[in-house]
């Protein structure tokens, strides 16, 4: 049964990152500013939490500080995407390759390293074994054992799915992107819902990255996001604005990345083990697009006239 | 309110010279308007009048570039729809203002949710919708899902809004376009009974027959500038249409047209389709229409008009039924083919479906053109010389109001828009055309000219269908009505020998069971 | 920018409609381009132009370099003398090519995300006509290749065309993850069936030299392929902006109901255009291998896909601000490698400076109209 164990145990490794960026671009979902750039925000979380992580050798400064860098940041995208009317999805799609970019800028220019950063005093996240459950198989690789960041991740889903149903915030939130003058005309700031949206968004990516690169392994490698980021953008699209659901999609796309992992490459070539969350987001879309009744969900795309 | 002139209250508002620009734009200039207690005070204009421009500096969410608001002899300043709530004035939207997916008591409470701390107090929010919901005789479970209530009901819960957020002055805007004769008559008798209670009313229309069977006085707007503020009982319906346009010949009668012929251009029959997205789904419709002859199709919105024009045209399939123009079966054929064959279509939503809104003048009259190219001709130069002379011609043949034909389209006025759009159909010389809506958005000379050209294409034997939620454009116009009720025909009428009151009663579908084709 | 987003038909109108009738006039926009008096068309140039200057000296500035003497040693290695410009240019050949057909698929409101997959699917495809076909006559070789890799990227961008057009599956989404599951497999192909066993894995076997361009200008690798380019971006230009395909195209993106209504064909447009989009993807992945590296390996072409997603955004889908943004990109990229050469600024600064340009670009619009705000709010302020 151990390999059930392991299947399972990083399983809800690959979910954590997920899961985070997910919830991160809900509430975007919701005021209808989909944020494409997760890839980026994600990759920005995971540097930051490494440098910071690095200078300070504290764990929790790491943590703290990313999210309120990407607080700002996000205070910054939000800011363009209204006040300055640009379009959210060239921001996001901009994002990511400025991400992209920019960690290896950096990363060259601080360190004078290219490809890899790791280094034994960047502080690792602290991993929780909880007594009693601990030993018990499968129930002990689910609940046991993962980076505290796992379990703030479930304590999010928790506080979003109340939120959902007794805020007035995720009200407006909604208003702000269903019928925006709506909100308006009832005496709402629609301006202020979108930003802060994109605030939450950027907070937690840079959670979701300090996890990549902190709670897994302890290093910074170019592009370490490889596509989680749409993975969770799929997630999103995938819940239609559900938060239980949403955790649920998160989940399959971690265990589907698991498989890849744990698939001897005599079963299966690696690189087709690495498609399968792909694969299974494309034929989810595919299913979602025939099944729905509205058609499908549509990415809000720019007008490109002049 | 007759009591103005013996005990001469104060009024609750004052709007003194209103000035607001967008621009280059002049949208209220110098403007006036003053609002007593209990009283229903129309605003009429024209589209582009720059009713709708005050209404929302009334509601702060515009700023006049100059000019007061004053309220209850008090200058105020509206900076945000906020500020005008808190002074007790409350609008219902042309567009409702409902957000589909929340429930009655949430859109009730939107903006003014009571409860501590950010969270959302169902108990007290209930309690506190109550009273303005059975002011309104809203008997509605609070948890409905508004989406799903029709307009009628939708726009009771938009006048509850802004009941449970104490509002005393109700601004109304365009408040009987969605709604039925009887609907309307039963928001007249609400709007009579709120100001009977105290409560003033705005009540922004260009519906005259609405306006003098409502208003206690009239104000009229042209071109942003105010042109009279007279009691309704001292006007007639020459007199405001005369004021609002500026003009004293504007044919308000039947227009002349040739007596339809004999042979048959549309025939459908046993149409039926799916469900629409806004929109009923067509029952087995039958019909025919001759050549030269113009045949009105009324109803209440969403009754199966737009399902009935998209399925004509092709943008939509049908599920069952036939569709013969002149002889030759339609039914199967795509959107290009039909029109190859000779159908037309003039469709509602202009800016969506009528003009390219982003292309230029020329992109929107050479559709039909453009449309007959075929296989390696699409590669071909789409706007050579000679095409462009032509789209030149169009503009001056249709009285086209634009810089050029490289002008793009959405900086033209509905009714030059809508020249476009009719340019581009009747150069087709159609053997039938189907017109939906074509007169919405379109300012009074402008329609006039429409309906000239409609005249004149039934005059070359075209066959006309003419769908219309304006009853008076459809009496005006056709030669037999036909009446929508949830997708299926349910009445037959000569237009001359029929009224508004009985084409109503049919709309509403109350004698359906009996006349049902 | 909200006002002016095509969403979904049902949730748009709201936020379109909620603008009064005036609204839809008073957008300050010229009528047409004729009008515009000059002055105003070289704002936006002179703006992005000026915004990137100071971006890059302040990053060149910020590691402590002096910024005018070596941004003015990276542009003399970009444009310095013909052959520096030749090898700016060569770099940039297949960039040209991917990024006029994204626009190409922009245009009738496909937005083709998968470049990078139709890149890929386009090398892997010429290498393998280039490697395992031949020798032949070295032009009707090419032609092979460009040929075979057309028809390969044509083909997966017309499917995921097929599927919005049939089934209304969202293209964005389907064509970003087309991306990972394309590179997948070919980096499969290079690990396993196809690799070169003389090199290291990820690499295919090295073409014949007849499926590679000469060289047209010595020791600067740019070769007989700018001839193509040229071609094909004239071709599309004519083919987008004048044809009346390229109006059936343009409609259909622009107003897809109009289209519709007026007898355009919108099914067919999508799937035509996705398709001459993924083709010109494909060829541009074929240059990467018959221009210059000669075989396909797993990073030939990392990041073009997305390069060329970004200029056809920020062109706003048209092919000649589109050819511009690629010169000024390649200028950028080989600049910031000749800073890299005098400096240890990293030549990511071009990726760097791109973005910030790109977003200063989009924020022009809503920069003046916020500073027009503010001048506006302060009369009112002094006028009270």
């Amino acid at each position: 049964m151990d390999w059930i164990d392991a299947f399972l145990a990083s399983g809800i490794r690959f979910t954590t990152p997920i899961l985070l960026a997910a919830l991160a671009c809900l509430p975007t979902a919701w005021t209808k500013d989909l944020n494409v750039g997760l890839e980026g925000a994600m990759l920005f979380g995971a540097f930051s939490g490494v440098v910071i992580g690095l200078s300070t050798e504290s764990g929790i400064a790491a943590v703290g500080l990313t999210v309120l860098i990407g607080a700002a940041c996000g205070a910054v995208f939000g800011y363009l995407i209204t006040y300055l009317r640009v379009n959210v999805f060239v921001a996001g799609i901009v994002l990511n390759v400025f991400a992209a970019g920019a960690t290896v800028y950096l990363l060259r220019s601080m360190f004078g390293v290219k490809g890899t950063l790791s280094d034994d005093r960047i502080p690792a996240m602290a991993s929780v074994s909880i007594p009693g459950i601990d030993g018990i198989p499968v129930l002990g690789a689910v609940l046991s054992g993962h980076s505290i960041l796992t379990y703030v991740s479930w304590a999010i889903i928790v506080v979003a799915a109340l939120a959902v149903r007794y805020t007035v915030l995720v009200r407006h939130l909604k208003a702000a992107g269903e019928h925006p003058a709506a909100l308006t005309a009832a005496g709402g700031n629609v301006t202020r819902m979108r930003i802060l949206a994109q605030v939450w968004c950027f907070a937690l990516c840079g959670l979701a990255g300090v996890q990549l690169s902190m709670g897994q392994l302890t290093l910074f490698t170019e592009g370490m996001t490889s596509g989680l980021g749409f993975v969770a953008l799929a997630a999103v699209i995938f819940c239609r604005g559900k938060v239980l659901l949403l955790a649920l999609m998160s989940v399959g796309f971690g265990l589907s990345s698991a498989v890849a992992v744990q698939v001897n490459a005599s079963v299966m070539p690696p690189q087709f083990a690495q498609m399968i969350p792909y694969l299974v987001a494309f034929i989810g879309l595919i299913v979602l697009a025939r099944t729905a009744k509205d058609g499908g969900i549509r990415i809000a795309t720019p007008v490109l006239e002049d | 309110m007759s009591s103005n002139d013996q005990a001469a209250p104060s009024p609750v508002l004052e709007l003194q010279g209103i000035t607001k620009t967008f621009g280059p734009v002049v949208a209220n200039e110098n403007v006036n308007f003053d609002l007593y207690p209990g009283e229903i005070h129309a605003l009429v204009g024209e589209n582009g009048a720059g009713k709708t421009t005050l209404m929302r500096i009334l509601f702060g969410m515009y700023r006049p570039n100059a000019g007061s608001i004053r309220l209850g002899g008090r200058e105020v300043e509206l900076k945000k729809p906020m500020d005008a709530i808190e002074h007790g004035i409350g609008m219902v939207h042309q567009h409702f203002m409902l957000v589909p997916s929340f429930s009655v008591l949430e859109n009730i409470t939107l903006g003014a949710e009571p409860g501590a701390g950010g969270l959302f107090d169902r108990g007290r929010a209930e309690e506190a919708a109550r009273g303005p919901m059975e002011r309104l005789g809203l008997a509605l479970d609070p948890s409905t899902v508004t989406g799903s209530l029709n307009v009628a009901t939708q726009q009771k819960l938009e006048i509850t809004k802004v009941l449970y957020r104490g509002a005393k002055i109700i601004i109304l805007d365009e408040p009987t376009a969605v709604l039925t004769p009887q609907e309307t008559e039963e928001l007249f008798v609400l709007l009579k009974k709120l100001a009977a209670d105290g409560s003033s009313i705005i009540f922004i229309s260009h519906k005259l027959r609405e306006v003098f069977a409502v208003a206690d006085r009239i104000t009229v707007l042209r071109n942003g500038r105010t042109v009279s503020t007279t009691p309704a009982r001292d006007l007639d319906a020459s007199a405001v249409v005369a004021a609002m346009t500026g003009r004293s010949d504007v044919n308000l009668g039947r227009i002349t047209r040739n007596a339809p012929e004999d042979d048959v251009v549309l025939s459908v029959s046993g149409l039926s389709t799916a469900k629409f997205e806004h929109d009923a789904a067509l029952d087995s419709i039958n019909f025919e229409v001759r050549a030269g002859e113009v045949v009105g199709i009324a109803g209440v919105e969403g009754n199966g008009q737009s399902a009935l024009a998209e399925t004509l045209i092709g943008t939509a399939a049908p599920l069952a039924g036939k569709i013969e123009l002149a002889g030759t079966d339609l039914t199967r054929l795509a959107v290009s083919a039909r029109r190859d064959l000779g159908l037309s279509y003039v469709p509602e939503d202009r800016h969506r479906e009528g003009i390219p809104i982003n292309g230029s003048v020329l992109e929107g009259l050479a559709a039909g053109t453009l449309r007959r190219h075929r296989g390696w001709n699409g590669l071909a130069n789409a706007f050579p010389r000679a095409l462009q002379a032509w789209g030149t011609d169009m503009i001056s043949k249709y009285a086209i109001r634009t810089s050029g034909r490289n002008a793009k389209c959405h900086t033209l006025s509905g009714g030059n828009q809508q020249k476009i759009v009719m340019a581009r159909e009747l150069e087709e010389q159609p053997k039938c055309i189907v017109l939906a809506q074509p007169t919405r958005g379109v300012d009074l000379g402008a329609i006039e000219f429409l309906y000239d050209r409609i005249a004149e294409a039934t005059a070359r034997s075209c066959a006309v269908v003419l769908i219309s939620a304006d009853l008076d454009e459809i009496l005006r116009l056709s030669d037999r009505v036909l009446v929508m009720y949830r997708g299926r025909m349910v009445a037959e009428e000569t237009a001359t020998e029929t009224s508004r009151e009985e084409l109503g009663m049919h709309m509403t579908g109350a004698k359906a069971l009996g006349t049902a084709a | 920018m909200n006002t002016q987003t095509a969403t979904a038909q049902q949730a748009d109108p709201q936020r379109k409609s909620h603008l009064p009738e005036g609204d839809r006039r008073r957008r300050p926009k010229a009528s047409g381009r004729a009008g515009m008096p000059l002055a105003r068309r070289l704002i936006q140039p002179a703006f992005i132009l000026v915004a990137g200057l100071i971006m890059a000296l302040v990053l060149i500035a910020a590691q402590g370099y002096e910024p005018f003497s070596t941004l003015g040693a990276g542009l003399d290695y970009a444009l310095g003398n013909p052959a520096s410009i030749a090898r700016t240019l060569a770099w940039g050949l297949p960039l040209f090519v991917a990024s006029i057909g994204v626009c190409l698929a922009y245009r009738s409101g496909m937005f083709n995300i998968g470049a990078e997959g139709q890149i890929y699917a386009g090398a892997m495809a010429a290498a393998l006509a280039g490697a395992y076909i031949g020798p032949m006559l070295s032009g009707l070789h090419l032609l092979l290749c460009l040929l075979f890799a057309a028809v390969v990227g044509g083909l997966i961008a017309a499917g995921l065309g097929w599927l919005r057009a049939a089934w209304g599956v969202d293209e964005v989404l389907s064509t970003l993850l087309s991306n990972y599951i394309i590179m997948l497999f070919c980096a499969y192909l290079a690990t396993s069936p196809l690799r070169d066993p003389a090199r290291q894995s990820g690499t295919t076997k090295e073409v014949f030299d007849t499926a590679m361009f000469g060289e047209i200008m010595p020791r600067t690798q740019l070769t007989s392929a700018l001839f193509v380019v040229i071609v094909l971006c004239a071709a599309t230009w004519w083919l987008s902006e004048r044809s009346v395909t390229g109006y059936r195209w343009r409609m259909t993106g622009e107003s897809p109901d109009f289209a519709a209504a007026s007898g355009i064909s919108v099914k067919k447009a999508r799937i035509a255009s996705m398709a001459t989009s993924g083709a010109l993807c494909g060829i541009g992945g074929a240059l990467l291998v018959t221009a210059s590296q000669g075989r396909f390996w797993t990073e030939i072409g990392t990041g073009i896909g997305w390069d060329a997603v970004l200029i056809a955004l920020i062109s706003r889908a048209r092919p000649v601000p589109a050819i511009i943004w690629v010169s000024v990109y390649c200028i950028m990229r080989s600049a910031a490698r000749g800073i890299e050469q005098v400096s240890t600024v990293p030549s990511e600064l071009s990726l760097v400076l791109i973005s910030g340009i790109i977003i200063a670009a989009a924020a022009r619009a809503g920069i003046f109209s916020q500073f027009t705000a503010l001048k506006q709010r302060f009369a009112h302020v002094k006028g009270h």
